[in-house]
Parts: C-alpha cells; structure tokens; sequence
C-alpha cells in the first residue's frame, strides 16, 4: 500500500518535472528562430501549392496549413512585425485560398481525365468489335465470290452480307457519337496553355486521330472492295457518312485548336479532313452510278447525274418533259404505262427503300419529295386517254344537230314551193 | 546718456536670446528603439557584418581582438544583434564569453558595458526582445540583461 502511494507521488513529480521542463522549454525559444521556422514552412507550402499534381497531394497541403497556423498562431504578433507589411492570418488565407483553387482545378481535370480514360477504354472496345466484323464480313464476301454458281445461296450470303453490313456501321456510328459526344463536352476553353498541352498530349496518348482515321480508311477500304452493293446499301452508307462528317466537323475543329502549336499534329488532323473527303467522294461515285443503273433498269432515262441537286433536277426534267408531252398529245395507253412504270419505282424503291437514307444522306429534301409527288401525279392526270362516252355523247349531239338541220331545211323547201303553188294559181 | 547706455544693453541681451532661440535642438523624449528581433549575420572577408532589413553596418574584428579570437577561427560564426528600448545595441556571438552593451555614435558603436556571461565561451547563444530586458539564451540557459548587466 504504502508503495503504491509512493510510486503515484512519484508519478505526479515526474509529470509536474515534464509539464516544467515544457513550460522552460517553451520559454527559451528563440524569437529569430520561430520566424524563420515559419518562414521555412510557409516557403516549402508555397513550393508544395506551386506543383500541387492530385487532389490527395492538395487535401494533405491544406493539412499541413492547418498545422502551421496552429502552431505558429500564438507567436503571430512577433511574426507580423518581421513580416510587415504582410500579415500572418494574409498569409496563411491566402495560401489556403491558393491551395482551394488549384484542388478544385485538378478536381476537375480529374474528372476530365476519368471521362477520357473511360471513353478510351469504350474506344477500345469498339474498335476490337470493329475489327470483329471487318473480319467477318471479309469472310462472308469471300464465300459469296467462291459460290458464284449457287443463286439461291448467293441470294442468302448477299442478305447476310447486308445484315453484317448495317451491324457494322451501327458499331462505327456508336463509337463516333461516343467519342465525339465525350470530347464534345470538354470545356477547352477553360484550360491554361500548358492544361490545353497535357490534353494534346492526352488525346495522343489516346490515339483519337488514329482511331478516327482507322474508321474513316477502313469505310474507304469496304466500298472498295465492295463494288456490288444495292443502291439502298450505297444509300444507307452515305447516311452514315453525313452523320459521321458532322460529328468529325466539331471534333477536328477541337483537335485542330488544340494541336495549333504542333505541325505534326496538326497535319495529323488535316490527313484525316482528307480521308473522309476521299471516303465520301468514293462513296458518291458508287451511290451515282448506281441510282443511274437502277433507273436505267427500268427504261426510265433520266438525264446523267453526279450529285445531289444533279439527281434532283434529272427527276425533274423527266417529270417535266412527261407532263409537256401529255399537254401537247393527250393521254394514252402508253402514256399510262409510262406512269406507272415511273410510279412503281419512285413509290415502292425510292419512298420505301431509299427515303430515310436519301434524306439523312441529304440527297433530297422532304420538300424535293413532295415536288416529285405532286408532278407525279399530275402527270398521272394528265396521261389518262379521253373517255368514249364523251365521243359517243358528241355523236348523238351531232346526229340530233343534222337532223335538226335536216328538218329545217326540208320544211323550208315546203313553204317555198306551196307559195310557188300559190302565186301560180292565182 | 544713460538711458541710452541702457537701451543699448537691452538691444544686445534681446539679440542674444534671439541667437539662442534660433540655434537650440529639439529633444524628443520616451523613443522606444527596441527592435523585434534580433540580427544575425555572419562576417564577410573584412570582418563586416551587414544587415539588409536594418541597413546597419559595422566590423567585429575589435570584438574579435577583445575576446582572443582570430578571423579564421570565427569564420562562418554568425553574430547577433538586438537593440533595446533606450537604444543599446546588444552584440555577442558563439564562442564570446561577454556581451557587448553598445552605444551608437557619429560613425561608431561605443561599448558601455561589457557583460560577462559565461565562464566557459557561449555555445549557441540568441537574443529574445522582453523589453525592458534584453532576454539571451544560450542552450538551457537564460538571463535578462540590461545596460547594468544580468537581472536576477
């Protein structure tokens, strides 16, 4: 027991000696070396705000600025005095407000960089599924050219041909959308000039112009080799074009402005205008010539076009023509047939198959549409021969005239000669 | 005539007071000259100490001489500077064994007082500001110091 009390007294000296000892050595602190502690300090926060790289590096910074006012605040009227005219609370608020706002900046490239590794990866992706029906269809076009003797299996591998064809670019149109859509929504007018370099450098790394131009050449690549498409499939294909040219149109812009201080890059970019430039001008020679033989296989003659606003006057000058025809000889029977020969394949190809495309592919408007209906069916008016009731009724008004005629001449040849009669007996 | 000696007399005494009105200096009283902290540099080749914040000049070589060190032996020593509130500069460095109470003059630094402070030589010694003391620490120990010397 008595132990026990001894060995707390001692305990309570010790801390009394410890609590002392703190207290003499708290008091025998250099003034100068305080300052220049906090001096220290504050340069190395200064260097830490100045290559602040991730928010983790920001959060423990703002830390150790919570610990230097701590620790400095009580000796914050010596330190003023040195640091005149600068204040200590100045100080420190500043180097927290500085620290705030390059973690809310690197917050949010943080955020752009979690967007872009994401895309990246869904870039991937796609592209490997890409190639997947690249491949796929290679084979199916390679069996269609091994059973050329086989029409009802041709027919099938054709169909299925065209399936893989329509899956494939609604692979290629979703990796566009989801990688422009991304790229789109990317503040670039907010990044300092060293932020828009790490982006350059970023897109680089992600292969952005490699990816796109590897879409844009392997399109080029199918039509190509691909020379037997129907003229919905050309259709369809320059749809998707236009979709693609539109999405590339604000991409590049973005991609070019940023890569406005790199040569390489920039012609990087201006390679790819060129591709799809090369894609869409390959691609309209295929779509032309085979909207012309689709025509043509139908003795429909139109006159040659090689571009939209070609095809729709050629339309309109066969409609034109036809109507002037009707106007100046009358409908017939050839007439008719010439109608409805035109009509089947403007209602049932061109309205039901080719539409959609023609418009999204902007070959025609909804208004050239409805301009090609209406003199359509104009010409279908006009092309109806004249009814025989209407030459039978003209007839038996004809016949009721000249028997009138007929009477009233016979009856005056009577009255004439009973008043010769008359002037004779008298 | 005498009136007129007087008048003279009169005209001179006033003259002499309007002298002495026009030359006499004026004193400010109650300046506190006491610096926050204390300056610490280390001498150049000549034995000059400067400091940038206070513009203060001066060489330590006849402290050097006083307290039997040579300039090789005290190179890379920093000495240290404090002025209290009348005014005194307070100088000392490691390796003194006093410090030295100084007075500024035209051109030089007068010693009022030397102050011994250790038996052996300072170790690491500092100037705290606790006015009306100058505080000097060197390791453990601390003593306040005026221009009269330690303060119990």
């Amino acid at each position: 027991m008595k132990s026990i009390s001894r060995i707390n007294v001692l305990a309570i000296m010790l801390v009394l000696l410890t609590g002392f000892s703190s207290q003499l050595f708290a008091q025998q602190q250099s003034d100068y070396q305080i300052v220049r502690n906090y001096q220290s300090e504050f340069n190395s926060l200064i260097n830490d705000v100045k290559n602040l790289d991730s928010v983790d590096k920001a959060d423990e910074t703002l830390s150790r600025i919570d610990r230097l006012e701590n620790e400095f605040n009580e000796h914050s009227t010596l330190i003023n005095r040195y640091i005149f005219p600068e204040d200590f609370s100045a100080q420190v608020n500043n180097l927290r407000d500085f620290t705030n706002s390059s973690k809310g900046h690197l917050i949010k490239v943080a955020e752009q960089s979690s967007r872009i590794n994401e895309m990246t990866n869904n870039i991937s992706e796609l592209t490997s599924e890409i190639d997947q029906y690249n491949r796929e269809t290679d084979e199916l076009r390679s069996q269609l050219q091994q059973m050329t003797r086989d029409r009802n299996a041709n027919r099938a591998v054709a169909q299925n041909l065209r399936t893989e064809l329509g899956n494939r670019d609604e692979f290629i149109l979703g990796m566009v959308d989801s990688l422009f859509v991304a790229y789109d929504n990317l503040d670039l007018g907010s990044l300092s000039p060293a932020e828009r370099q790490e982006f350059a450098l970023r897109a680089d790394k992600d292969n952005v112009i490699t990816h796109v131009g590897s879409v844009v050449e392997s399109n080029i690549s199918f039509i190509d080799t691909h020379t037997q498409l129907s003229s919905a499939d050309y259709l369809m294909l320059r749809a998707n074009l236009v979709r693609f040219q539109d999405a590339w149109e604000k991409l590049g812009n973005k991609l070019a402005d940023v890569y406005v201080a790199s040569d390489e890059r920039s012609n990087r970019v201006n390679e790819v205008n060129e591709s799809i430039n090369t894609w869409g001008n390959r691609l309209d020679d295929s779509v032309w010539r085979s909207l012309q033989a689709t025509f043509r296989n139908r003795d429909i003659q139109l006159d040659t076009f090689e571009s939209s606003s070609a095809f729709y006057s050629a339309l309109n000058n066969y409609l034109d023509s036809a109507l002037t025809r009707v106007e100046r000889e009358g409908g017939s029977d050839d007439e008719k047939g010439r109608v409805a020969n035109f009509a089947d394949v403007w209602h049932n190809d061109v309205k039901v198959n080719w539409q959609e495309f023609l418009i999204d592919g902007r070959v025609l408007s909804y208004e050239n549409v409805a301009t090609i209906d209406r003199k359509l069916s104009d010409w279908s008016v006009g092309a109806e021969p004249r009814s025989s009731s209407w030459l039978i009724i003209s007839g038996i008004l004809g016949l009721i005239i000249l028997v009138l005629v007929v009477l009233l001449v016979t009856r005056s040849n009577k009255e004439t000669t009973v008043v010769a009669d008359r002037k004779a007996k008298k | 005539m005498k009136s007129n000696t007087y008048i003279q007399i009169l005209m001179a005494v006033s003259f002499a007071v309007l002298i002495t009105a026009c030359g006499s200096s004026i004193a400010i009283q109650n300046v506190d000259f006491s610096q926050p902290l204390e300056v610490v540099g280390q001498p150049d080749n000549s034995g000059l100490v400067s400091d940038i914040r206070t513009g203060v000049s001066f060489s330590v070589l006849p402290l050097l001489e006083k307290e039997g060190i040579t300039s090789n032996e005290f190179s890379g020593t920093d000495v240290r500077m404090i002025r209290n509130h009348q005014g005194y500069y307070f100088v000392t460095a490691a390796g003194f064994k006093n410090v030295y109470v100084m007075q500024s003059r035209e051109n030089e630094l007068r010693s009022e007082k030397v102050i011994p402070v250790a038996s052996q030589r300072l170790q690491n010694p500092s100037f705290n500001q606790r006015n009306p003391y100058i505080q000097l620490l060197d390791g453990d120990t601390s003593m306040n110091l005026t221009v009269d010397g330690i303060q119990s």
